[in-house]
């Protein structure tokens, strides 16, 4: 087992090597000089020539402030030694500055993080209780109507685009009958409680949720069934054990073993899934802040939430292999 | 032979069995209606359902020209946002334009970012596949670890840095849509590639000399193309959510050209939205028929292609 940990956590880095190189290359193919359009704040005094006449004042770089610039910003160095440079900022939490306000990434970041969470935890939870109770009722009446049924609808959720089932969603739900919020987090004015915010939160976590609920459905089918012709099942059955035993003890557990290591597969996924219903439903979340920054070409910020996004990705994965190793020693010896 | 028998990923018991390709390949010779294959798609009821929708969506944007009795672009000042009427099967937009006409020019430009998305991907996937898969080694090991990283990023976010760095286009669109799904299909044949190698037809036509490229050409990819079709199809569909959503934000095909996704873009205004569904709820329900009528074809041409998956 420790060798299995071991050997699991040393694969990590390769990939958090490549992960930094295919970022730091993303940066530098971006079109465009950084110079040419900062002023960074604590600029000396002596590389800006200020003119004053009738109209104000306007000021202008001086002969040699490009040069400057680019050996303040580290511009000026071999490209290796911009990468080390680049990475000891990164694990300082140092993510630059947006290019269009000259917000600290980082901190944004931290504010940012708890909206998108709370749409994606609450959806995962959604997409987990309809997708494995949909799943495993459709194998246990495997070919029955109701297995028709949930095939249907888990390709209905597979293939519908999630920014038109919520615009349909909203249009309907909030336009034409008025019971629900159109978009936001909470209402203008209002108390900020808790049925305010599960107001705002029932059409975006619904719609994120029922389209990730697909891959459940088929996981928890396919793997139901799956063990239900297993040996240690068909020995339960053959000593009497009634059938709710057998499938809450035996079958139950054993089929959703893997699910872990599915949802941490996920991940990606579900913050991807992000942009477009926070741009929807106007939630001022990491989602949303990446499609701001693609659309005004604000690269630290794309870059800076993808990095973090591959890698509690990779964390989360690791995690989720050595618990799974542990509920499943079998792993680990193979 | 030990380092053979590291990389088998299947257990043999699984190899036993007549391999999922080779038995269509079988087939194939006598012909398609008579085939195995066939029979087996034709009992798939969704299968069935699948290419209907597809094929009526082909007929309908192939034949635009006869289908629909305006320009797709043309602008008719006097009928602007008119609701759907006989003239207008489905309204008219802001300036006049047929929007019929617009959903209907605007599948050919979803379809084709997703069949040429698709065989790009394809095509990238194979070489890096069966590049890691037949030679192995540190080539191998470097192409898994770049897999791996594909994996992590989330998708759609690197979709949008991507098409930002590019700048949006129509070709810019399905190359970053292709470079950044290619891994899939890598693994895929990657794991096909590690079975086929230890069949006794690969020894044997090694061990009369035929050299490796000429092995991966004939005797190799011919085996997967049942795989690779099912891999493709079930893709098409992916591809054609991405193009919507990104064409929904502006970043994909770009106006005055339709697309699905940038008609739907016009309910992005809440007037549009709450009072003239006419504009944008008929190219949402173009998506979803058409995604769904890719995953039935997938899922069934999966069945078709997989014994173990029938049992």
């Amino acid at each position: 087992m420790t060798t299995y940990i071991i050997r699991r956590i040393w694969l990590i880095f390769p990939i958090l090597f490549i992960i930094t190189i295919v970022n730091f290359g993303l940066m530098h193919l971006a079109p465009g000089d950084p110079t040419q359009f900062m002023l960074p704040p604590d600029i000396a005094f002596e590389h800006i020539e200020i003119t004053i006449d009738g109209h104000g004042y306007k000021y202008e770089a001086k002969e040699g402030y490009e040069d400057y610039l680019k050996e303040k910003l580290g511009l000026d160095k071999p490209i290796h030694v911009q990468y080390l440079r680049w990475l000891w900022n990164l694990s300082q939490g140092n993510f630059g500055r947006s290019m269009i306000d000259q917000a600290d990434v980082f901190e944004e970041m931290v504010r940012r993080l708890p909206v998108t969470l709370r749409l994606t935890v609450t959806s995962l939870a959604v997409s987990l209780l309809v997708g494995l109770g949909l799943g495993i009722l459709s194998a246990l009446y495997q070919y029955s109507l109701f297995d028709v049924v949930t095939t249907v609808i888990s390709f209905l959720f597979l293939s519908l685009p999630g920014f038109f089932f919520l615009l349909l969603a909203i249009w309907v739900f909030a336009l034409k009958l008025n019971w629900l919020p159109a978009s936001g987090m909470y209402s203008v004015g209002g108390d900020r409680g808790l049925w305010d915010s599960l107001k705002h939160m029932i059409l975006p976590v619904t719609v994120l949720g029922l389209g990730g609920s697909a891959g459940f459905i088929r996981f928890a089918r396919t793997s139901m069934l799956e063990v239900m012709g297993e040996d240690y099942v068909r020995t339960a059955q053959a000593k009497g054990l009634p059938d709710r035993v057998v499938i809450m003890r035996h079958a139950f557990r054993n089929a959703l073993m893997p699910i872990v290591t599915i949802i941490s597969y996920r991940l990606p996924a579900l913050f991807a899934g992000s942009v477009l219903v926070e741009r929807l439903a106007n939630w001022p979340g990491i989602g949303r802040w990446v499609l701001d920054a693609a659309l005004s070409k604000d690269y630290p910020v794309m870059m800076a939430n993808v990095i973090v996004i591959a890698i509690l990705t990779l964390i989360a994965n690791l995690i989720a292999d050595i618990a799974y190793a542990f509920v499943d020693p079998r792993i680990a010896y193979n | 032979m030990t380092k053979r028998t590291e990389i088998l990923e299947r257990p043999s018991s699984q190899r036993e069995q007549p391999s999922a390709s080779g038995d269509a390949a079988l087939t194939r010779r006598q012909g398609l209606f008579q085939s195995r294959a066939w029979k087996d798609y034709l009992r798939n009821r969704f299968g069935v359902l699948g290419a209907i929708m597809i094929g009526a969506l082909l007929v309908i944007t192939l034949a635009a020209p006869l289908v629909t009795s305006y320009e797709p672009s043309a602008t008719d000042a006097y009928n602007l946002v008119k609701p759907p009427s006989s003239e207008h099967w489905l309204g008219t937009d802001a300036i006049g334009r047929d929007m019929w006409s617009r959903v209907v020019y605007g599948g050919r430009i979803s379809l084709l970012v997703g069949a040429l998305g698709v065989i790009l991907q394809t095509v990238i996937g194979t070489i890096m596949g069966t590049i890691s898969g037949f030679f192995g080694g540190w080539v191998d090991n470097v192409i898994q670890r770049l897999v791996e990283v594909m994996q992590v990023f989330p998708d759609f976010m690197m979709l949008l840095i991507m098409v930002s760095l590019l700048g949006p286009s129509l070709v810019n669109l399905f190359i970053a849509i292709a470079l950044l799904n290619w891994h899939g299909v890598c693994r895929l044949i990657r794991g096909q590639i590690l079975t086929v190698r230890e069949e006794d037809y690969i020894l044997a036509a090694r061990s009369i000399g035929v050299d490796n490229r000429r092995i991966i050409l004939r005797h190799i990819l011919p085996n997967l193309s049942g795989i690779i079709l099912v891999s493709m199809v079930t893709s098409i569909g992916g591809f054609i959510l991405l193009e919507a959503s990104l064409s929904f934000v502006g970043l994909g095909v770009q106006p005055p050209t339709p697309s699905w996704g940038n008609l739907i873009f016009q309910a992005n205004n809440l007037v549009v939205l709450q009072i003239r569904p006419w504009l944008w709820i008929p190219p949402g329900l173009a998506v979803i028929l058409c995604v769904l009528g890719f995953n039935f074809i997938g899922d069934a041409l999966r069945d078709v292609f997989d014994p173990l998956r029938q049992q």
